[in-house]
């Protein structure tokens, strides 16, 4: 069950990261040309292999307690963040991602589309920073979520399939994702990351979760309750403060 | 320092403080805070409930704030 959940959760946290990389990837090069925008993407994949080659031993070399205390610390305050955004999103206080827009502001700002044949400096350096940042936070979760679980190639396997589901889509409709719910996604992930951050961080602590592993199952169902019951307090908020 | 080298290093610190503590710094500050009771608590009491009631209170409160 454990292995089902991690690899929903990489591929599903792999989905939204890359989609919001293909969208600047995409703009880049249909303005700067498809040889800066390749180039850009080659560069920052290969910086993140380097970068989930290095950590991802060492941190398996970890002992099991101090591993889940220092994984499960950073998952949680990792999910926390995604649930807060994504929960802010739902309920009104927070636009939602266009990546339609996002996109339109990219073309925009790199000067509309005049594609070049050699690679352009500006269009490298945004596409690169723009996969690197995003691939970041899935080589967080692909590693630390992997490591715990002793599963780093399955939750790299999620995260594979999300990317070559997103560069086959990318590649046919050569246009910004906007139909993904990426708020839903983002949410389930939130969920995911932050139930797995408390389970581990509290054994490593020492407490002791009542029926061991399938507890984990009920704090899933929790924070999604919580979840559920934040977005309805804050959107009855919203009603009120706007009329 | 010479002006490059702080300007770099702002840099390198403000995407660390983006990555790992993002828009809320008080929500991963209560994070840390109920790990650590539950820390204190874990070799007298049953300690699992500190997670399970501390986390939605801090997330809460971070929205609380944020609306």
């Amino acid at each position: 069950m454990k292995e089902v959940i991690l690899v929903l959760a990489s591929f599903a946290a792999s989905l939204v990261e890359m989609v919001e990389a293909l969208t600047i990837v995409l703009a880049v090069g249909i303005t700067k040309g498809w040889k800066t925008a390749m180039a850009a993407t080659a560069t920052a994949l290969g910086v993140l292999a380097a970068i989930i080659i290095l950590f991802g031993p060492l941190i398996s070399k970890m002992p099991l307690p101090l591993l889940r205390v220092i994984v499960g610390t950073l998952l949680l305050v990792f999910g926390l963040q995604w649930l807060r955004k994504a929960i802010l999103r739902a309920s009104g206080w927070k636009a939602l991602h266009d990546e339609e827009q996002i996109f339109q502001d990219e073309v925009a700002a790199l000067g509309g589309i005049a594609a070049v044949s050699r690679i352009d400096g500006a269009g490298f350096a945004v596409a690169f920073k723009g996969v690197l940042l995003e691939g970041l936070e899935v080589a967080f979760i692909v590693v630390t979520f992997g490591a715990t679980q002793h599963r780093v190639g399955l939750a790299a396997l999620g995260a594979a399939s999300a990317a070559v589901l997103v560069v086959l889509i990318g590649f046919v409709v050569h246009r910004p994702l906007s139909k993904i719910p990426e708020n839903a996604l983002k949410m389930v992930v939130g969920v995911l990351l932050t139930s797995f951050g408390m389970f581990w961080a509290a054994e490593g602590l020492n407490a002791r979760w009542p029926g061991g592993d399938v507890a984990l199952l009920g704090i899933i169902v929790w924070i999604g309750l919580t979840t559920g019951a934040l977005i309805v307090l804050l959107r009855t908020k919203r009603v009120a403060v706007t009329t | 320092m010479s002006e490059k080298k702080s300007f770099w290093l702002k840099k390198v610190y403000d995407a660390l403080f983006e990555f790992f503590i993002g828009d809320d710094w008080v929500l991963a500050l209560g994070a840390v805070m109920v790990l650590g009771l539950t820390a204190l608590v874990s070799n007298v009491i049953v300690s699992w409930w500190v997670v399970i009631l501390g986390v939605p209170l801090v997330l809460w409160y971070s929205l609380r704030r944020a609306t």
